[in-house]
């Protein structure tokens, strides 16, 4: 696999590599053969480290879980030193999903339907079933502090907590991430999903930009105290 | 009769050599009546077409062509006139001015009266079979050529004639239908002796003003008289050299076998204007190139070289004296070399397209083979006979050029040729290519200028002969569109006509600003006392008339991303002026106003909301009608 | 069905909405401008006050340094705290740029003690390689702490948005824009993918960034037709016949997908399915007046029949738009 570059695919690719038969793990795509649907990436990386954690990730978490996360998105975000602004090219990480390590996006998500499948290949976006490499490679991104990786762990590991935090708003601030993962580590935490939702409704009131994660968490107390 | 010509002295041939034409009933020539020139139009692509392919045809290696034009006058005509048995030939000439055909002789005799000069063209073929075979009896060049007329016997399988007609060319364009033949044989019957002379006239049947009727044709040669009646057969060896010698159609030893012909006052029948010997002898140059290219300049090892003469001297034709050809030509020359599409002015793409050709009668077994379709991409300067195809097989003669112009308007510009049977690959012919050959030479009519179900198909073939024809045809337009239109790129944008059906990327038609029907403004809320308090105003703007209109107010929770969260239920909700009906029903607060057309405040409160400082609520109105 | 849209087309609707916190807040109070500029080492470029959009997608900085100055008028300080906070307000003004393409937010908090007069200055450093698209420039003043006593009206809570100001945007790429606006339609030869259906000749693939119709490049005849530019002659009938065939399957598919797509606050799922919504729904709900109204109009009848409930609407709409019977019928006229 080395020399393996990160190029981008067209979107106009979709109609032609997320057949059925790919999109269920029966056919894979050699470099070669997705060529003709590629672009330059805006940065010349060499996938080799990529392609190493993808296996490492393979080979260690149990298939179908948040722990494939958990694990997942820091050694991709390691391996993959590129620019936001690269980052924000849905092209790469669906050359990521389809032509580099399409087994990542399946070892994660079992395929049940073939369209939900497909979104974990191509969507661009923070959703559950966008593009799984991405996704998780922006979340990395957003929570991380410098090397520290902990919070991105430690978020991804309630499944549910990061589907619902990362596809709102607030989820792009770290200090409010930061406050959600420490409010709920606590033995005690309500359910998660009723409280993301008062909390937003309350964030609309704020400058995002100014809650710091004490006062996130003060929030949250606070919700949860008058929810029960 | 030889009176008429008074001025000219006329020295016999010898005294057994004369014309003796048919008498009626008919001899054993196998034709009657009228010469078959009318069959198919005769202009000068015609004529060197057949002469050209005849010679082509009998070749026994590297076969030469030499067409020799020039002008006998003076002396020289009445030489040439004694050495032909003219007097004879006249008489039969004078009564033939009656029949069909017998205006444009009245014309050409009483020219050659005025003018006292006659053009000749000579055509020599070289190292070519030669006109062999028995006077009389068998099938054989000679009694196909000069005797017979309806069948062909070639040399070989790929001959370029099926029909013996095509040689009927020959007296069209003699204004006296009189050609002469003189060949150097390549294989002599028993008391044969080279060379061979013999004349042949094609005239319409006539009867002589001393009630003698006849067939039409007459034969020049040596007059024999037995039992099977009278008859001119050829003049053989030093006596059939001394006449071809008076005639100017001698044949020089490095000429070897062949036959050289003569056509006795030629003239192109298409036109009436007279033409000099120089515009002719161009118009044979092009011609031969047009029609023989692939023989002359395309096929490996079927060199055929051909010359035109003029009094002024000769050179044999090059591929530039029928530039239009040359794309043709190197279409062809690169059928080795191909590209995998049109994209330069030159490239050249080849494809083999399959084709099946049904059995021989009775019995035989179809057979499966392809044929070459190469395609190049013309220049812009090219610009003749572009979007053409040129089709030829075996004998390397174009059997026509087809039109495909009309195949796309987006095409590129493009020179075709389509290569079959023995020329598909003439490096190497298959077993298939030979039967496809004998296929097409089957099905090309007299003119050989088109492949298409003639009864010598029919009468040959098994079923099915129309459908590999059509077949044929329509797969080699298939290919050539696909190779000719260009080919979108991977990815290569679509119909821009189509394009414009979808105009996505616009916000629609903007549509006529339609005002709104009611004014809603001064909203205002306010959180106090555990409640939100809101007003605002609305009056109908656009109200049919006569219409009652209704106004619904609600209030909900909006979250950080703006998205509805809860509703917050409506408490109370009153109007200035007050209005007939206020109903709130869900949370929801509704007016009826009825017919109210001026401004309507509205002033309201929510349910008590302990928590009511820390959210944000949307507060909306909707009026409407109907 | 037929009498409930009769109904629903003689009505006349307009609809408003207007947001409140329950405090005092001023959304526009804080004034904002970006002074000046610098591209990587480049001069330094002055703009003109009022400036709402920056333009610097022609450039490919690499550095781009902003000068940007807020103003916080005493008056909307006074107005957003209680008089007990008025002489040393608990707020912080935050001068914010986001970049929604890379999630990018960038954040100045200037202390407003820290503010001598009524406007700040600050200067923003930036790299190309952090931003793609547009950037939004804004400011907003927040407080910095919870309020010992809650005051009625005022807001007492840490990092509430008591003002703000309108957003200065900023164009670092061009705008994506679809070629000329329309469908992108390519060529493929359907034969060489297994992606197509064998015997079909267009396919359409919404469900991504840009819909793409692909036409079957196999058969030059066909392509003869679709090709062809002319606007008499029976192959110019035909084409526009065919060209409806597709064009109705076409906007049905691209109307169902942005239909099924849009959510009640204007958010698509792809960008491309807003455009065909502004398209739709004025046909659609004809008598209502704004867009916002008409979107609402769309969720609440998808909630009320569903998707399926569009199909039988649509048909009628796509057929008449592709002007079918027309196109017919000059068809028949071409054949005499």
């Amino acid at each position: 696999m080395s020399g393996l570059r990160l190029a981008r695919l067209v979107p106009e690719a979709r109609a032609f590599v997320l057949t059925p038969e790919f999109v269920r793990g029966e056919r894979a795509y050699d470099p070669d053969e997705l060529a003709q649907w590629c672009d330059d990436a805006d940065e010349d990386v060499d996938l080799e480290p990529f392609v190493a954690s993808v296996e490492e990730v393979l080979a260690s978490a149990e298939p179908g879980t948040a722990k494939v996360d958990a694990l997942a998105a820091p050694k991709i975000h390691r391996a993959l030193p590129i620019s936001r602004r690269t980052a924000a090219d849905p092209g790469i990480w669906r050359f990521l999903a389809v032509g580099v390590a399409p087994g990542l996006v399946r070892h994660r998500w079992p395929v049940r339907t073939l369209a939900t499948t497909r979104r974990r290949f191509w969507a661009p976006g923070m959703r559950h079933d966008s593009n799984t490499i991405g996704r998780l490679w922006w979340i990395a991104e957003l929570t991380r502090n410098g090397d520290d990786y902990g919070l991105t762990r430690s978020v991804l590991e309630s499944s549910n907590l990061a589907t619902l935090l990362f596809v709102r708003r607030i989820g792009h601030h770290r200090p409010i991430v930061a406050g959600f993962v420490r409010f709920f580590a606590r033995a005690d935490a309500p359910a998660v999903e009723p409280l993301v939702a008062r909390f937003s409704a309350v964030a609309s009131t704020c400058a995002l930009d100014a809650l710091d994660a004490d006062t996130v968490v003060a929030i949250l107390s606070d919700l949860a105290f008058a929810g029960r | 009769m030889a009176a008429n010509r008074g001025t000219i002295a006329l020295v016999p041939p010898g005294p057994e050599i004369d014309w003796v034409f048919d008498p009626l009933p008919p001899s054993r020539g196998r034709r009657g009546g009228e010469p078959a020139g009318h069959a198919f139009r005769h202009h000068i692509d015609a004529f060197v077409r057949e002469v050209v392919q005849n010679a082509n045809d009998q070749r026994l290696g590297d076969a030469e062509v030499h067409f020799r034009l020039r002008t006998v006058a003076g002396a020289a005509l009445e030489d040439f006139l004694g050495a032909l048995a003219w007097p004879t030939l006249e008489a039969h000439l004078r009564a033939a001015v009656k029949s069909p055909s017998g205006r444009a002789i009245a014309d050409a005799l009483s020219a050659l009266q005025e003018h006292e000069e006659l053009t000749l063209l000579q055509i020599e073929d070289r190292n070519t079979v030669g006109l062999v075979g028995d006077e009389l009896e068998g099938e054989s060049n000679f009694r196909a050529l000069a005797r017979d007329v309806l069948f062909s016997h070639k040399q070989d399988d790929t001959a370029g004639g099926s029909y013996g007609l095509g040689k009927s060319v020959l007296w069209t364009f003699s204004e006296f239908r009189t050609v002469v033949f003189h060949s150097v044989l390549s294989k002599h019957e028993r008391g044969q002796v080279s060379p061979r002379l013999i004349g042949r006239a094609e005239l319409g049947s006539h009867t002589l003003p001393n009630g003698d009727g006849f067939q039409g044709p007459g034969w020049f040669g040596r007059v024999v008289e037995d039992d099977r009646g009278r008859r001119a057969e050829s003049v053989w060896g030093v006596a059939a050299r001394q006449i071809a010698a008076k005639l100017g159609i001698d044949r020089r030893d490095e000429a070897g076998t062949g036959t050289s012909i003569l056509v006795v006052g030629f003239r192109d029948p298409t036109t009436d204007e007279a033409q000099s010997i120089t515009v002719l002898s161009e118009a044979f140059r092009s011609a031969t190139v047009r029609h023989f290219w692939p023989a002359l300049f395309g096929i490996p090892g079927r060199p055929l070289v051909v010359w035109v003469a003029t009094p002024d001297g000769g050179s044999p034709v090059r591929m530039r004296d029928a530039p239009e050809c040359e794309p043709f030509q190197q279409c062809y020359a690169q059928r080795a070399d191909a590209t995998d599409r049109l994209e330069r002015p030159g490239d050249v793409v080849v494809r083999e397209i399959p084709v099946e050709v049904p059995g021989l009668r009775p019995k035989g077994k179809a057979v499966r083979g392809s044929v070459r379709l190469c395609v190049r991409h013309a220049a812009d300067a090219e610009t003749r006979l572009q979007g053409h195809i040129a089709l030829f097989r075996g004998p390397g003669m174009v059997v026509t050029y087809r039109d495909k112009r009309r195949i796309a308007l987006a095409a590129r510009p493009f020179h075709a040729v389509l290569a079959c049977g023995l020329a598909r690959a003439p490096e190497a012919p298959t077993e298939a290519d030979r039967a496809i050959d004998a296929f097409l030479r089957a099905a090309e009519p007299p003119g050989h200028d088109a492949w298409h179900p003639t009864d010598n198909l029919r009468q040959r073939y098994q079923r099915g002969f129309r459908k590999a024809i059509d077949d044929l045809f329509r797969a080699v337009d298939k290919a050539l569109r696909e190779i000719v239109v260009p080919s979108p790129r991977h990815g290569a944008p679509g119909p821009d006509l189509l394009r414009r059906r979808f105009p996505v990327g616009r916000s629609g038609t903007p549509p006529r600003p339609e005002p709104p029907v009611f004014t809603i403004r001064d909203l205002e809320g306010r959180f106090g006392a555990g409640r939100w308090h809101f007003t605002g105003t609305i009056s109908p703007e656009n109200l049919p008339d006569g219409a009652k209109w209704r106004c619904t107010v609600r209030l909900f929770e909006v979250d950080a991303d703006g998205k509805e969260v809860a509703p917050i239920p409506i408490e109370t909700f009153e109007t200035d002026p007050a209005a007939a009906a206020v109903h709130i029903d869900d949370g929801r607060a509704t007016v009826d106003a009825g017919k109210h057309r001026s401004v309507l405040h509205f002033a309201g409160t929510s349910n008590p909301l302990p928590a009511g400082d820390r959210i944000t609520v949307a507060l909306e109105v909707e009026g409407h009608h109907g | 069905m037929a009498e409930v849209r009769r109904k629903r087309a003689r009505r006349g609707r307009t609809v408003r909405r207007a947001r409140f916190v329950p405090f005092r807040h001023r959304d526009r109070g804080l004034a904002i401008d970006v002074l000046r500029f610098e591209l990587d080492d480049g001069p330094s470029r002055d703009i003109a006050s009022g400036t709402t959009t920056l333009d610097l997608s022609a450039h490919r900085f690499r550095r781009l340094s902003l000068d940007v100055e807020v103003r916080v008028p005493r008056t909307v300080v006074s107005y957003v705290l209680p008089e007990t906070e008025r002489s040393a307000p608990p707020l912080a003004l935050l001068v914010v740029l986001a970049c929604p393409s890379t999630r990018l937010r960038r954040v100045r908090r200037i202390p407003l003690e820290t503010l001598a007069e009524e406007t700040a200055s600050v200067r923003l450093e930036l790299l190309r390689s952090e931003l793609r698209g547009e950037v939004e420039i804004s400011a907003v003043l927040a407080r910095i702490r919870n309020a010992a006593i809650a005051a009625p009206g005022y807001a007492a809570h840490a990092a509430a948005k008591v003002a703000g100001s309108a957003s200065i945007d900023l164009l670092v790429d061009p705008p994506v824009r679809r070629a000329g606006g329309y469908l992108e339609i390519r060529y493929e030869s359907f034969s060489k993918s297994p992606s197509f259906e064998p015997g079909t000749l267009y396919r359409l693939d919404c469900e991504t960034d840009t819909p793409i119709l692909f036409i079957d490049a196999d058969d030059a005849a066909v392509r003869q037709i679709l090709d062809s530019r002319g606007r008499r002659g029976l192959v110019a009938r035909a084409r526009e016949v065919v060209f409806d065939a597709i064009g109705q399957v076409v906007w049905l598919r691209l109307y169902m997908s942005a239909i099924a797509g849009a959510d009640e606050d204007g958010t698509c799922a792809y960008g491309w399915q807003d455009g065909v919504l502004r398209r739709l729904l004025p046909k659609l709900y004809p008598d209502l007046s704004d867009h916002a109204s008409r979107l609402e109009q769309l969720c609440a009848d998808r909630a009320d029949g569903g998707l399926e409930s569009f199909v039988e609407r649509l048909e009628a709409l796509v057929q008449t738009e592709v002007r079918l019977s027309d196109h017919v019928r000059a068809v028949a006229k071409e054949l005499g």
